[in-house]
């Protein structure tokens, strides 16, 4: 847009100069400015009547005056705007002073000089010397417009190249978008270019032709350019823009012509990502002199780098995504299956699967045989698993050993190379996972991967082990429960409730499941003494509950807040404390807030039902327990003579009825409680929350 | 180059996940929501890697999973 109104601004301003009418026109003598007009008022007509007239327009190469008619001139210039277009300028009319009466008669005699003649006024009339004078200045006219469109072509081409740029960073970003778009692009834009190519550095010193835009493409991808040799092996060495022009005669292009490519100009631009070349752009061209611009080749190779770091760090993402949804599974897995050599299993398939090594095995200490090392392998010699897990045991599990959650290489004594990673949890080794690799670089990038898959194991052995440890302390609980239960009633009355108060005690004041699990344990367990119950116990809250007791047993003093607990509830269920022990309780926030607790629970068990005035010497709950069980009133009446600890004969004596009935009685009473003994049958009564009042 | 390949790692998977699994490569296929075509290239390698037993030959080839061998070491070995 600015360029045409500054354009005809010059152009009105020289004619006004030169006192001359001045035009620009096409190579079809179409006007492509609006006519100056001088001082004097012109015709159209008179100016289309000009330019018509001028013989042979195209062929005028400088500025020079050419005559329209015998003695009737004007002045042209030619302008070069750009290769598919040229204008020119045209001035007039003017003719000089010595011959004017002969124009004026040759136009008299002429019919084509009937318009000149009309509009004869508008002939500037000038001396030889002004006539130089005027060709000079339309020359300088001639030269600006010249330099006008000049800029205008160089800066059409920079926003060309900006819009290209544009174009290619808004679309670096989208799937469809390759280097062969782009390189075809850029030939697209660069029309003296006969093929563009990029050759992609693969390993050490290989370089690929990857990407090709040009003639005999399927012949050219997948070339090897050959360090040092030839033309882009060369830049390669050097790392810097390389140019070459008349190479046809060149005997480093017969390898070109093999592949049907015969360049005379040749570019060659290494593409650089921080230190390392990545890659070769290159360009050739069938002219002598390619012009290949140095400045767009540059900012090309810079916008590839780009491309391919975008790229790598995609790969790289996508990898991280794949270790991550694969760890996620494995560790899914690992954690479903519920045994130790299960675990082990999946680590050496997966260590085998990961780093395609041609076997593996695990070392590993088994959890219920003290003093024996395991080893779990796939794919090794028998004749070689016996030394190598002595001498695998012995650097990891040597006391000595420090670090142990890192992996390491170690070289076997047969020169294989294995990667060895540790099974850690919490400071706590449980085994060792050693692969067998082809070489330590392949094994670099998975390190991460293998150390969280040697964490996982751990953790899932762990829990496994934890587990384990639960259910062997239940199955001793519950046998040290059988014996209160058969030769300590008091005790297991005490155990019974105090389990039962610390079930939803706990709950109330938030405990997790493990620390009530470990007083549910404690509240059998405190009868025993604590050399029974020495290295029999293998759950670790249980053993540090149980630690804690004793000590504050034997100091007469508690600190540990689930001790304080146990003691509360075993005083609250007839347990006599010690005196400094007591003292300190009842002064413990804890006893206030159970005793808040306590009194909740109990207001909600002495609910009296109106009107069954009978029922309140039965107990409080009584009527619930009987509805709930189904019991008649003397089955109820009997399994209260029970709870008071009466023999079958004392609950005859006392109901005065015959020992056959209570008989009788005590096997529905069993039967409906769906228990097998009287003991059984007690606890179930206690559990389900019923305390016999004393009548 | 590493082959950290997806598929084999989840057709390993289901069978630590199911060891007693006696099955062919279609019936694999279909368990795991894979073509048969793709899956057998894997179960092939998995028999390499000695990780899975073959029993018969073609399109009733039955796969099974093999436990790693077991070898006890006594720990007196180790801290003598």
């Amino acid at each position: 847009m600015g360029v045409e109104k500054t354009l005809q601004n010059l152009q009105d301003g020289y004619a006004h100069l030169l006192d001359l009418m001045v035009v620009l026109v096409d190579e079809k003598r179409l006007l492509k400015t609006k006519i100056s007009y001088p001082k004097k008022n012109c015709e159209e007509l008179l100016v289309q009547q000009m330019i018509a007239s001028i013989p042979n327009l195209t062929k005028i190469k400088s500025t020079i005056y050419i005559e329209v008619l015998p003695g009737l001139k004007v002045l042209a210039a030619p302008i070069i705007t750009n290769r598919q277009e040229r204008l020119y300028l045209i001035g007039g009319m003017l003719v000089e002073d010595e011959i004017f009466d002969a124009l004026k008669k040759y136009l008299q005699e002429h019919e084509e000089g009937a318009v000149f003649l009309h509009n004869l006024q508008s002939v500037k009339v000038v001396s030889n010397g002004e006539k130089a004078r005027i060709l000079a200045t339309f020359q300088q006219l001639s030269s600006s417009i010249q330099s006008l469109y000049q800029n205008q072509v160089y800066v059409d081409a920079f926003h060309n190249k900006i819009l290209n740029a544009k174009w290619a960073v808004e679309n670096i970003t989208d799937e469809r978008f390759n280097l062969d778009i782009l390189i075809q692009q850029f030939k697209n834009l660069n029309p003296d270019l006969s093929f563009v190519g990029i050759a992609v550095h693969k390993e050490e010193e290989r370089y690929l032709i990857q990407h090709f835009a040009g003639q005999n493409m399927d012949k050219v991808l997948g070339i090897e350019v050959a360090l040092g040799e030839g033309f882009l092996g060369q830049v390669i060495v050097t790392e810097e823009y390389s140019y070459w022009t008349h190479i046809q005669e060149d005997p480093r292009l017969v390898t070109y012509r093999k592949y049907g490519l015969s360049p005379r100009s040749l570019f060659c631009q290494p593409i650089k990502v921080g230190n390392q070349t990545k890659g070769l752009l290159f360009g050739g061209s069938e002219k002598e002199e390619g012009l290949f611009d140095p400045v767009d080749i540059s900012i090309l190779t810079s916008f590839i780098g780009v491309f391919m770091v975008q790229q790598s760090l995609k790969e790289s993402s996508n990898h991280h995504f794949l270790q991550l949804s694969t760890f996620n599974e494995i560790f899914s897995v690992m954690t479903k299956v519920n045994n130790v050599k299960r675990v082990l299993y999946i680590l050496i398939d997966m260590g085998m699967n990961i780093l395609s090594g041609s076997f593996a095995c695990v070392l590993f200490k088994e959890i219920q045989v003290q003093n024996k090392l395991s080893l779990l392998s796939r794919g090794m010699k028998n004749e070689q698993l016996g030394e190598y897990g002595r001498d695998l045991g012995k650097r990891h599990f040597s006391n000595k050993l420090v670090e142990r959650t890192k992996g390491m290489f170690h070289e076997l004594a047969s020169g294989e190379l294995v990667y060895e990673m540790p099974i850690t949890f919490r400071s706590e080794l449980f085994g060792v996972l050693s692969i067998g690799v082809r070489s330590k670089d392949e094994v670099k990038p998975y390190i991460p991967f293998l150390s969280s898959l040697g964490i996982a194991g751990g953790i899932s052995i762990y829990l496994l082990q934890k587990e384990l440890a639960q259910h062997s302390d239940e199955k001793l609980v519950n046998l040290l429960t059988r014996l209160l239960e058969k030769n300590e009633r008091e005790k297991y009355r005490q155990s019974v409730e105090a389990r039962k108060l610390v079930a939803e005690f706990a709950k109330e004041i938030g405990l997790n499941a493990q620390q009530i699990n470990a007083l549910e344990n404690a509240c059998t367990l405190i009868f025993y003494e604590q050399e029974i119950l020495q290295d029999a116990i293998s759950d670790k809250e249980t053993m540090e509950l149980m630690q804690h007791y004793y000590q504050a047993q034997e100091w007469k003093k508690v600190e540990k807040h689930l001790v304080k607990l146990l003691f509360i509830i075993f005083e609250r269920v007839g347990e006599k404390l010690a005196q400094p022990l007591q003292q300190q309780l009842q002064n413990d926030p804890l006893y206030k807030t159970f005793e808040e607790w306590e009194a909740r629970n109990y207001m909600t068990e002495i609910e009296i039902p109106f009107g069954q005035e009978n029922d309140m010497e039965l107990g409080v709950g009584q009527e619930e327990i009987k509805l709930k069980l189904n019991l008649s009133n003397r089955e109820m009446e009997v399994l209260h003579q029970v709870l008071k600890g009466l023999n079958n004969r004392e609950i005859a004596q006392s109901l005065f009825i015959s020992d056959h009935t209570v008989k009788n009685h005590m096997t529905n009473i069993l039967q409906k409680l769906g228990v097998t003994d009287r003991s059984q049958a007690i606890a179930k009564v206690y559990q389900m929350g019923y305390t016999p009042q004393n009548s | 180059m590493l082959q950290f390949n997806p598929l084999k790692v989840e057709c390993t998977l289901f069978f630590e996940e199911n060891p007693y699994t006696l099955e062919t490569a279609e019936g694999l296929a279909s368990r795991l929501g894979r073509k048969t075509t793709e899956l057998v290239l894997i179960l092939e390698h998995l028999v390499t890697d000695s990780i899975l037993e073959k029993i018969g030959d073609g399109e009733q080839a039955i796969y099974r999973y093999v436990q790693p061998d077991n070898f006890q070491i006594p720990r007196e070995f180790i801290w003598e």
